[in-house]
């Protein structure tokens, strides 16, 4: 079933994700959130996918994590801890968890042996197979980019 | 024969065309040009009906061609011009045109000629189509454009409560026949496959069709013509059409629009004789007569009077047809044409010279105004069937031909009627004309000459036409027999001398009084019964107030509210109970919406899993 | 190979992820709570496709780039909303915010 390195960050991911969504305050939430996405990029690390783990930790851990940090700068820090509808929640997501546990056993996936790609495969496969979408998915996030532009400098309305 | 189609067009074309051109002159410049429009479009399309006339042939003028076409539906239309259109064009036209010069005179104080001739030559341009179309829809086309230029022409004073709702009503009820004649054309069109008159008269003298199918087409034509001729039930609106200016009166009443019902029974006569329906036309016209020298007798309008008189003649051209003698009932409509648009004019000179149009409050009118009182008189006497005039030999051939068909009902009801002509007739002469001068008599001056030249030509031919009966009768039906029984004659001139000596008598010499006869209720009732027309304009009101509105349209109504509305109103009741139930569902929370995301995506992952 | 493990141990690691992604984002009142719930799942969505492409083939770990660029772009266009709903309604908790509804 893996060895004990694969269980601590196991309990790392789990756990900092637990604490960026119950921490009190938000700042430390976010140092938590961090955190785990940190780990997420050294399980890519882990799998001999060194590009993908580097590409995690820059726009995650870097941008993204930036990016939280000046909105929560801009709407001020919040120590209260807001309530919810904590049940349901736990009932529906518990649910999850069992039903993708159990088909994933149920189900036949093969246990093949790892593989690594080296990175010019990475790279001749992205070149041939994907560019023409990434072009299109360029203009998709242009086009998105732009929105976002619209929605944040647009003026409030009078009252 | 290809020069008379397009003179025909024409014939029909300028009246339309004058009345726009009269409207728009008398617009743009002086109103009062209008009346030289009219009147030479009136003279042009005169001239042309008679040129028509004179060149017409052993065989008629038909002209042919497809209205529209849906498919292979085709609408014909075309012209059909024999002897019979042809009079009834000329009358149309003649009448007409001597009416336009009238008015001249009479509409002097109006404010909006332009608009009364341009109204009054549609109304002629009308009738001269409706005798020379070929077809019944092309007919219907033109009936219904006479019904809509007397509906104009008696609310011409519109701003008259009485004359609006009278305008109103004479609508209301012709389209009331309209809608049955309308009925009989779709079911000739449908079951028939034609509605080319002669055609459908052709298919009848064949025996191609049943005669119950003939009987049913031609019950629903002829309620039509009862409506547009004011026969039995549907004669009310001709006494209230009294409320228009006396010159459309007499247009209506002598040129044009009843005469249209008359037209149509002549014209399909052999489909209506192959049909047995001619009996009913009989008694129809019998009844109407009756009713209407009874009511004539009784009332003490001016125009109200000869309005009964009208409706009175137009049943004995029915009775004429009924009876089986098409001939005397086309001469007698043309001679009443004549002597009736003399009496309309002349009373028209009367009331546009005392401003009065009640008969009893006028009197010795002779003193003032001799020339229309002598015409008058000559009217008179044609309409009561005094020999020499023309109305004698026209009425005398019905009484004849009725008493020759054999039916005592129907001999009786128009021997009677006939014969009261001269009653009410001399009634009212004596009333205007002799007596002690009222206050309305002694303001009233010599009628103008434009009025009176009109009443010469008419009053000139009462008594030419009598000279020229043998041609013309031969000109329209050719070879004719007609009945003559001595002593029938005898008889009916001895019992009008009677009446004329009775209402000698009272009205002249006044030595017998009515005051008494009218004092008791028995004959008040009797009086009042008459003068309202028999109360059939009150029993039709009754009707459609009970029998319509009351229960018919207020079981429509109810249905109306309470199912079609119900459903209608159910279908959205329901949607907003089930809608108020569910849309408690929606509570603007987006946590609650994303819960619902989640619980869905599980459920069909499951779904997909184990389904 | 540093962390030896069956693939179900992959899974269960991803789908414990997700499920405390899900709780996150049905149990949090606040916008940036249920941002970092979303990415959470994103995340986990990301290590499935990892996963089974270090067992297959390369195609996977490209759509994990591909995933990786467009959550950032969520992010951002996400926490741009969070900025413009606070200066709106001084606030961040949407269920406060009950604007579409009957």
């Amino acid at each position: 079933m893996g060895n004990v390195y694969f269980w601590i960050i196991y309990a790392v991911v789990i756990g900092s994700a637990i604490i960026a969504l119950e921490a009190t305050s938000l700042l430390w939430a976010a140092v938590s959130f961090v955190v785990l996405l940190s780990e997420i990029a050294l399980v890519y690390f882990g799998l001999n996918m060194p590009v993908l783990g580097g590409v995690q930790l820059a726009i995650y851990a870097g941008g993204v994590t930036i990016l939280v940090l000046f909105a929560i700068m801009m709407i001020g820090e919040s120590y209260k801890k807001p309530e919810g509808k904590a049940v349901k929640a736990i009932v529906l997501s518990l649910l999850l968890l069992i039903i993708g546990t159990f088909f994933s056993f149920l189900s036949a996936i093969d246990t093949l042996p790892f593989k690594t790609f080296s990175t010019e495969l990475l790279g001749t496969v992205f070149v041939e197979k994907y560019s023409f979408f990434t072009i299109v998915l360029g203009f998709i996030v242009s086009a998105l980019l732009y929105m976002a532009n619209a929605i944040i400098t647009k003026k409030r309305e009078a009252k | 024969m290809e020069k008379l189609v397009w003179i025909t067009y024409l014939t029909i074309g300028i009246f339309f065309l004058g009345s726009i051109t009269a409207f728009l002159i008398g617009k743009f410049t002086e109103r009062w040009n209008s009346f030289w429009v009219a009147a030479l479009t009136g003279l042009t399309g005169f001239i042309l009906t008679c040129y028509i006339a004179l060149n017409l042939g052993e065989h008629p003028v038909v002209h042919k061609f497809n209205w529209f076409t849906f498919g292979s539906f085709k609408v014909p239309l075309g012209i059909y011009v024999d002897s019979l259109a042809v009079v009834m064009a000329l009358i149309a036209t003649g009448i007409g045109f001597l009416d336009i010069v009238f008015s001249k005179g009479y509409m002097e104080d109006d404010e909006s000629p332009h608009r009364y001739y341009f109204e009054k030559l549609f109304f002629i341009g009308s009738m001269v189509g409706l005798v020379f179309v070929s077809n019944l829809v092309g007919l219907y086309i033109f009936w219904e454009g006479v019904g809509l230029c007397s509906y104009l022409l008696i609310g011409y004073w519109y701003w008259k409560k009485s004359a609006a709702e009278a305008a109103l009503k004479a609508f209301v009820m012709t389209r009331f026949g309209d809608v049955f004649m309308l009925a009989g054309i779709i079911v000739a069109w449908v079951l028939l496959g034609t509605i080319n008159f002669q055609e459908l008269n052709a298919l009848a003298l064949a025996g191609a069709f049943s005669v119950k199918l003939g009987l049913l087409i031609s019950i629903l034509i002829f309620i039509g013509a009862v409506g547009k001729s004011a026969q039995f039930p549907l004669f009310p609106w001709l006494l209230d059409a009294m409320e228009g200016p006396t010159t459309v009166s007499a247009l209506i009443h002598a040129a044009t629009m009843v005469n249209a019902g008359v037209y149509l029974v002549a014209r399909m006569f052999p489909f209506f004789d192959y049909s047995h329906a001619l009996i009913v036309v009989g008694f129809v016209g019998a009844l109407s007569a009756f009713i209407a020298a009874t009511g004539a007798l009784a009332h003490t309008e001016i125009k109200k009077i000869l309005a009964f008189s009208t409706m009175e003649h137009l049943a004995l051209m029915f009775v004429a047809l009924g009876v089986g003698s098409a001939a005397a009932g086309i001469f007698h409509l043309m001679n009443h044409a004549i002597f009736k648009a003399l009496l309309f004019l002349a009373a028209g000179a009367v009331i546009h010279m005392t401003h009065q149009k009640d008969a009893f409050k006028l009197g010795g009118l002779y003193k003032y105004m001799p020339q229309t009182a002598l015409l008058f008189l000559v009217g008179i006497l044609a309409l009561a069937g005094v020999p020499p005039f023309n109305g004698f030999f026209s009425k005398d051939w019905i009484i004849g031909a009725t008493y020759a068909y054999g039916n005592p009902v129907i001999f009786g009801l128009t021997f009677v009627a006939a014969v009261l002509c001269i009653a009410y007739g001399f009634r009212l002469w004596f009333v205007v004309f002799t007596g002690e001068p009222s206050e309305y008599s002694k303001h009233a001056k010599e009628a103008y000459p434009i009025m009176l030249i009109p009443l010469y030509v008419l009053a000139v031919l009462t008594i030419v036409i009598p000279f020229f009966k043998e041609q013309i009768v031969h000109f329209l039906f050719g070879e004719v027999h007609e009945p003559f029984f001595l002593n029938l004659l005898v008889a009916t001139l001895t019992v009008m001398f009677i009446l004329f000596g009775i209402v000698f008598l009272i009205y002249y010499k006044r030595v017998i009084s009515t005051a008494k006869f009218l004092a008791h209720p028995l004959g008040k009732g009797i009086n009042e019964f008459l003068y309202n027309g028999w109360y059939v304009d009150a029993a039709i009101k009754w009707i459609c107030r009970h029998v319509f509105y009351g229960s018919i349209a207020k079981a429509i109504e109810w249905v109306d509210i309470h199912v079609v509305d119900g459903a209608v109103n159910g279908t959205a009741r329901l949607s907003l109970a089930c809608w108020d139930r569910c849309r408690k569902i929606q509570t603007g929370d987006v946590i609650d919406y994303l819960t619902y995301f989640v619980a869905g995506v599980i459920t069909l992952v499951l779904l997909i899993l184990f389904v | 190979m540093l962390l030896e493990a069956d693939v179900h141990a992959y899974l269960f690691l991803s789908f414990s992820l997700l499920a405390v992604g899900v709780y996150g984002l049905l149990s949090r009142r606040s916008v940036i709570r249920m941002l970092f719930a979303v990415e959470m799942i994103i995340n986990a969505a990301n290590l499935n496709l990892a996963i089974f492409s270090a067992q297959r083939n390369v195609d996977g770990e490209i759509f994990a780039f591909f995933t990786i660029g467009l959550a950032a772009l969520e992010a951002a266009v996400g926490l741009a909303i969070v900025i413009v709903f606070y200066k709106r309604f001084g606030e961040v908790i949407p269920s406060k915010i009950r604007n579409l509804r009957w």
